[in-house]
């Protein structure tokens, strides 16, 4: 469903050139959990950027359900991420001034009731419900990771692109936020970017990458996707 | 905004502070407006002629007699204008002045229905006086008073309509009685000449000037646009220095925005990973921005009508019946459409600023 094509994504300083990802061929498959795990500078987050259209590729081509990101054009592409993506960063960027709930609501399509009574539900099955009139800084790091990932889950996305989100938690958290994420498996599918190999227990495929490229694929549990 | 509530309180207060002064000076210059508008509607086609050769000079019956024998002039009637009380205090309306006309020429100058109350002069009147509103108010009058005016009773048997112009200050009086009251019996100090055919009043004016030589005649419409163009210079000073002070007002929205823009980068950041267009948080930040106009042009403005309410009691006190301030529908849709335009306009360069910020950059500010 989502692949690239020998995507690289290339910061250009005056005369040199530095490749943040080089020719990278990634193929997301439906309902996987894909890991993507290297240290810190090795590109995962850029490809991850370039996979979820947040960046335009420099060389080589993303393409979702066929479509190349390059012919969809700017709106289009706008486009796919509200409907088809959700997001979850390693800060989890809850707009300080509005409640739980409404922080939620941001991220909905459309206001509707079914929207909302869809919210009280995802809130509900976080263990939310008490928050969930609270502003952000009324709740611990890992209620507001967890509200972020209703907000990631409220359009009941295609793919969930998840940058570092257990970066700022302690392993414990971590660990829920992952079991959390890995409950979407199979109603869409998760990338999940770490430098922590040990939050990818859950992943079903983890690609490694070092100095922008892929230097390696595993597979891990039983589930590989639908291709 | 909410979360930042003293900075836009603080700057919603530099609009209200911009807003209150278009507001308070708007309405006195709308008063002069009206002023002038009203002296036009009620002008008519009248031509007023009065002598050459500074305030003592004076006009007669013989000058009379002259423009009556010009061809197109339906009437020529004989007015003397003195003052009702001696000069005292300020005022920004004409002084109150006693009228005498005779009455067997008011039908030609004033209608049946510029009257308020009562009825007008009449052939055989003669201690009888028709008054304007203001003089009214003032001198606590109305239909069926007695007036003592430079020791003689006056009755008062009509009121005028109100104009906001000269008339609300006038009494209106037989004229011999008026020139026998002062002493100085034949006293004309204008001649209102009405046209047969309006339509040439200016040239009719021109006839009249060559008939009769050394006095100065002007149709009404050129004495108010005199008048109308000292007032503009006047209208001017007023409404920049409130427009001004409304300007910075429009840059205190300008900093907040551009502090706003800056402290909600990551969140424009996170807004535009999900999926909202450029034209989402432009419109955002230009509703904030409008929403900062509006609430401060509204306060400012009703500050403002309040304040020219006020001004208006003090005026009313001090100056006996005359309202200097006055606001119109026409003055609320400009103070506050100037706030909200320059709130928006204020909005205009930090929303598209925002709305071009990369998400990705964005998202990498410190929250």
């Amino acid at each position: 469903m989502l692949e690239t094509q020998d995507v690289s994504l290339i910061y250009r300083n005056g005369e040199g050139m530095t490749y943040a990802v080089k020719r990278a061929n990634v193929v997301v498959r439906q309902g996987e959990f894909l890991g993507l795990v290297g240290p810190s500078g090795s590109g995962k987050s850029s490809l991850l950027y370039l996979l979820s259209g947040l960046k335009t590729a420099s060389e080589g081509e993303v393409s979702f359900d066929g479509k190349a990101y390059r012919h969809l054009g700017n709106d289009k592409l706008i486009q796919l991420r509200r409907t088809r993506y959700g997001f979850i960063f390693q800060q989890h960027f809850l707009i300080n001034y509005l409640s739980v709930f409404e922080n939620i609501m941001v991220g909905a399509l459309e206001q509707s009731p079914g929207a909302r009574e869809r919210a009280r539900a995802l809130i509900a099955e976080l263990g939310l419900e008490k928050q969930s009139q609270r502003l952000p800084w009324q709740l611990s790091i890992g209620q507001r990771q967890r509200v972020a990932i209703v907000r990631a889950l409220i359009n009941e996305p295609a793919i969930i692109f998840a940058d570092e989100p257990t970066a700022s938690l302690d392993q414990a958290t971590g660990h829920q936020v992952v079991d959390l994420l890995a409950q979407y498996r199979g109603h869409g599918s998760i990338v999940f970017v770490t430098h922590d190999p040990e939050m990818l227990s859950q992943a079903d495929r983890v690609i490694r990458m070092r100095d922008g490229e892929i230097v390696g694929e595993e597979k891990r549990n039983g589930n590989h996707g639908t291709p | 905004m909410a979360r930042r509530k003293v900075r836009t309180g603080l700057t919603i207060f530099g609009i209200v502070v911009g807003v209150f002064a278009v507001t308070v000076m708007g309405s006195m210059t709308e008063y002069f407006n009206a002023m002038i508008d009203n002296a036009r509607a009620g002008a008519g086609e009248a031509i007023i002629v009065s002598p050459k050769g500074g305030l003592r000079a004076t006009l007669s019956q013989a000058d009379v007699g002259r423009i009556e024998r010009v061809r197109g002039v339906k009437t020529a009637a004989p007015q003397l204008a003195t003052f009702f009380s001696s000069l005292s205090g300020a005022s920004f309306g004409p002084p109150d002045q006693v009228i005498g006309i005779p009455p067997e020429q008011i039908n030609q100058l004033w209608k049946p229905e510029d009257l308020a109350q009562g009825r007008w002069l009449q052939r055989g009147d003669t201690y009888q006086m028709v008054i304007g509103t203001s003089i009214a108010k003032k001198e606590k009058l109305k239909v069926g008073s007695i007036l003592n005016w430079r020791d003689k009773d006056f009755e008062i048997v009509g009121l005028l309509k109100e104009t906001q112009t000269a008339p609300d200050g006038w009494l209106i009086a037989p004229l011999e009685i008026v020139q026998k009251t002062i002493k100085r019996p034949n006293l004309i100090t204008q001649i209102n000449v009405v046209p047969e055919d309006p339509a040439h009043a200016t040239a009719l004016a021109a006839a009249i000037q060559d008939a009769v030589g050394n006095v100065k005649v002007q149709t009404l419409d050129e004495q108010l646009d005199a008048i109308e163009q000292a007032l503009a210079v006047f209208n001017a000073i007023l409404l920049s220095s409130a427009v001004l002070a409304a300007i910075i007002g429009g840059l205190a929205v300008v900093n907040t925005m551009v502090m706003s823009v800056s402290e909600r980068t990551p969140e424009i950041g996170l807004k535009k990973a999900i999926g909202a267009t450029n034209g989402n948080i432009i419109g955002e930040f230009l509703l904030e921005a409008a929403t900062i106009g509006l609430l401060g042009g509204a306060i400012g403005f009703l500050l403002g009508w309040g304040m020219a309410a006020l001004l208006n009691i003090g005026a009313a006190e001090a100056l006996g019946g005359s309202e200097i301030f006055k606001v119109t529908p026409r003055l609320a849709l400009i103070a506050i459409g100037l706030a909200v335009g320059l709130g928006t306009l204020a909005g205009l360069v930090p929303a598209w600023n925002a709305s071009r910020l990369d998400p990705v950059v964005a998202l990498r500010e410190e929250a």
